[in-house]
């Protein structure tokens, strides 16, 4: 386990592994993720689409529906420091009571995220009922005032009695966040928070959330395939690929010394404005079908570096520097040439 | 756009005026209501003139109404009660056919007996073979087809209703075993399982009536029957409860199959990481969503009700005479035919004529709940 100094864990996830059984056959959508998000930091999972990253979420309060399914691995919650809660041995019963009160979700596209046939007001008013805050949703609506306030809604007292297609995009997603907040969580797990807002409201959304987080203190995971946003939002950042986390490390030491060659080449596809390009690069080949994943590495076969064990095994993790962890042969004694 | 105004029509300005006059009279009551509600009431309006645009379904409203009324009305407005056996008074009486007058003597046993007030009454439609006033018989069997119909759909789609959500939501074994008991009462005929039914409940129904007074009187006046036929009451009861047996696998399937694609919204799984009860789930965001359908769905079959209840009792199960079934009334005339041909030519057409209603209702509902239709009829309103 890496985990910086002073780190007083709020989630840890050991060796997870979810698997979806199509009739394709199995998908190894995630294959051994461990990582542990600190109390109070924003953690970063980053990675192009369908590497695992929504699913790794899902897993942390066992949201994976059929035919998915959590086939091993320790997912362990901390809801204060000290106190221990086992995810995966929870009833249903005690999950619903930890779901949308202490860890809650901000999700992609805010518009499908409403219910279109109620207010906004409603559905804040709903979840915070559901958690027994209020005990009738009239006295929901008005405390849902309030929210839509702190999530710096233009008008709450009007929106609150707005239904979703009244709304632009950039206040469907405060109302979403407002659902979330609503009953004041320890970590907000937000999936793609901007993906599906245009670029100005995106800042707005961000910079909301990183205000909330700074006022009640909750933790924040945010998983985006935009570097961007890891770069100016997060203090640690974990690279997934095909399932499996391939280096994690503190935000500027990630972004100034990347180590797997993944990371490498996904930084080098980011366009740098200050620079003058002709050509932006990518990653030749595509990525891996999951249910026949490469044998070893599962990067092994468009990585520039790969050398013969890269198919063979799959690489362990090696600790470079503090908090940097990166699950690459070229950094092991075995292949140490190229790491050297 | 904009080539075709849509002109409203005299429909259309009634609709304006009931709708602003309710909601200005609920609005006088509670200051602010109209407003708040502004636009749920204009949808309603476009709704409304989504139905004025559809010939067949006013024709199926009119009918609807014309037959809730006459259900609701029937038994207080009917010349004579449906047992009065007018022969008692005038033997020319049985099987007269419709526009006969028939001659009520002062001191006769239906004057005393019966309480039938002296006089001549014409029997506009005709009566059976004990001089029972037909057009009477029908208006109190159009009260007996209504309750049937709403006290089976009152319960036996929810059955399915329920299964099918949660056998759609939870999936899995839940949904294999769900469906699986579903596909086997499926199979097996619904009026077959109904006649066995209907065969074998009647005791235990009556027995429940003896013992439960309280339920006994709401049934009779639901029913408007006279308190001696509490035995054929029960056994048009039996047939409502062999009803609620049969009617629900259909509804398991229909719902399980939209609550399939309705869970998949990312508002449902939103709900879920939010904590939301699953039931809640199921009534609050996936009932409500899969709604429109279900409902166009439920209007066709009270037809469909109406119309298997009358088949029950045209095979001998459920209404027994003296009880007014229109079914029961077909059957029992039929040993005339053709001669008093009025006995089956017009409880028949009561029954076609209701059904067809809800059909047709039923049908036009499915465009008049199209979001789209509505959006089609507002931008040429505003004359866009």
């Amino acid at each position: 386990m890496v985990v910086p100094e002073g780190c007083d864990p709020i989630i840890e996830v050991r060796d997870l592994k979810v698997n979806f059984y199509t009739y394709a056959g199995v998908v190894k959508a995630i294959d051994g993720v461990t990582f542990t998000i600190c109390r109070g930091e924003t953690y970063c999972l980053v990675g192009e689409t369908g590497c695992g990253k929504s699913v790794t979420s899902k897993a942390l309060t066992r949201l994976i529906q059929p035919p998915g399914r959590i086939e091993g691995g320790e997912i362990y919650y901390y809801p204060e420091p000290g106190k221990r809660v086992d995810i995966l041995k929870l009833s249903e019963k005690e999950l619903r009571r930890i779901r949308g009160s202490e860890i809650t979700y901000v999700y992609q596209d805010p518009s499908a995220a409403l219910d279109p046939l109620y207010t906004i007001g409603y559905q804040v008013a709903e979840t915070m009922k559901a958690h027994g805050l209020v005990s009738r949703i009239k006295e929901g609506v008005r405390r849902a005032v309030d929210i839509l306030r702190t999530v710096a809604m233009p008008d709450p007292e009007v929106r609150v009695r707005s239904y979703p297609h009244e709304l632009s995009g950039g206040m469907k997603q405060r109302s979403v966040i407002g659902m979330a907040i609503a009953n004041r969580p320890k970590l907000l797990i937000a999936d793609e928070p901007t993906t599906a807002l245009d670029v100005t409201i995106q800042a707005q959304i961000m910079d909301l959330l990183l205000e909330l987080k700074r006022k009640t203190g909750m933790t924040l995971l945010l998983i985006t395939h935009n570097l961007g946003l890891v770069a100016e939002y997060c203090d640690r950042a974990a690279v997934m690929y095909a399932g499996r986390i391939v280096e994690e490390a503190p935000v500027r030491e990630l972004f100034k010394n990347p180590l797997h060659p993944y990371t490498q080449a996904l930084l080098k596809a980011v366009p740098n404005p200050l620079a003058r390009m002709d050509k932006l690069e990518s990653i030749p080949g595509s990525v891996p079908d999951l249910i026949r994943p490469p044998r070893g590495c599962r990067f092994h076969p468009r990585c520039p570096l790969r050398m013969d064990v890269c198919s063979r095994e799959r690489p362990p993790e090696v600790l470079r520097g503090r908090g940097h962890r990166v699950a690459c042969w070229l950094y092991t004694d075995e292949g140490g040439v190229a790491g050297g | 756009m904009g080539e075709e105004v849509y002109e409203k029509k005299i429909l259309d300005r009634l609709v304006d005026l009931v709708v602003d006059g309710v909601a200005g009279l609920i609005d006088r009551v509670r200051p602010g209501w109209k407003k708040r509600r502004e636009a749920r009431l204009s949808e309603l309006k476009l709704t409304l003139y989504a139905l004025n645009r559809s010939p067949t379904g006013l024709l199926g409203l009119a009918l609807v109404l014309f037959f809730i009324a006459l259900a609701i009305a029937g038994p207080y407005i009917a010349p004579f009660s449906y047992d009065a056996q007018l022969i008692f008074c005038d033997t020319e009486a049985r099987l007269a056919p419709p526009g006969k007058v028939v001659v009520v003597e002062e001191g006769s046993i239906c004057h005393q007996v019966l309480g039938v007030e002296p006089g001549e009454y014409k029997l506009w439609l005709g009566a059976d073979d004990q001089g029972r006033d037909l057009l009477s018989r029908l208006l109190y069997g159009a009260r007996t087809s209504l309750v049937v119909a709403i006290l089976v759909m009152a319960v036996g789609p929810w059955i399915g209703i329920a299964l099918g959500l949660i056998a759609g939501y939870k999936g899995g074994v839940i949904d294999e075993v769900i469906m699986r008991i579903v596909d086997v009462f499926l199979a097996f005929p619904g009026l077959v399982l109904a006649i066995a039914l209907s065969a074998v409940l009647p005791e235990r129904v009556q027995a429940f009536l003896e013992a439960n007074p309280a339920a006994t009187s709401i049934a009779l006046d639901l029913f408007a029957v006279k308190e001696q036929h509490v035995g054929p009451l029960a056994r048009l009861l039996t047939v409502v409860i062999a009803l609620w047996i049969v009617w629900w696998p259909g509804y398991a399937r229909l719902v399980r199959g939209m609550v399939l694609s309705a869970r998949e919204n990312t508002y449902v799984e939103a709900a879920r990481a939010l904590g939301i009860p699953t039931g809640r789930i199921l009534r609050a965001h996936i009932l409500p969503n899969i709604l429109g359908p279900l409902l166009v769905y439920l209007t066709l079959d009270f037809g469909a009700v109406i119309l298997v209840a009358a088949g029950l009792s045209f095979l001998g199960l459920g209404a027994v005479p003296p009880l007014a079934d229109w079914g029961r009334i077909i059957y029992d005339g039929s040993q005339y035919f053709p001669n008093a041909l009025w006995l089956i030519v017009f409880p028949g057409l009561s029954i076609m004529l209701t059904v067809l209603g809800f059909n047709l209702l039923g049908d036009a509902m499915r465009d008049i709940l199209d979001p789209k239709t509505r959006r089609r009829i507002e931008f040429k309103v505003k004359g866009r």
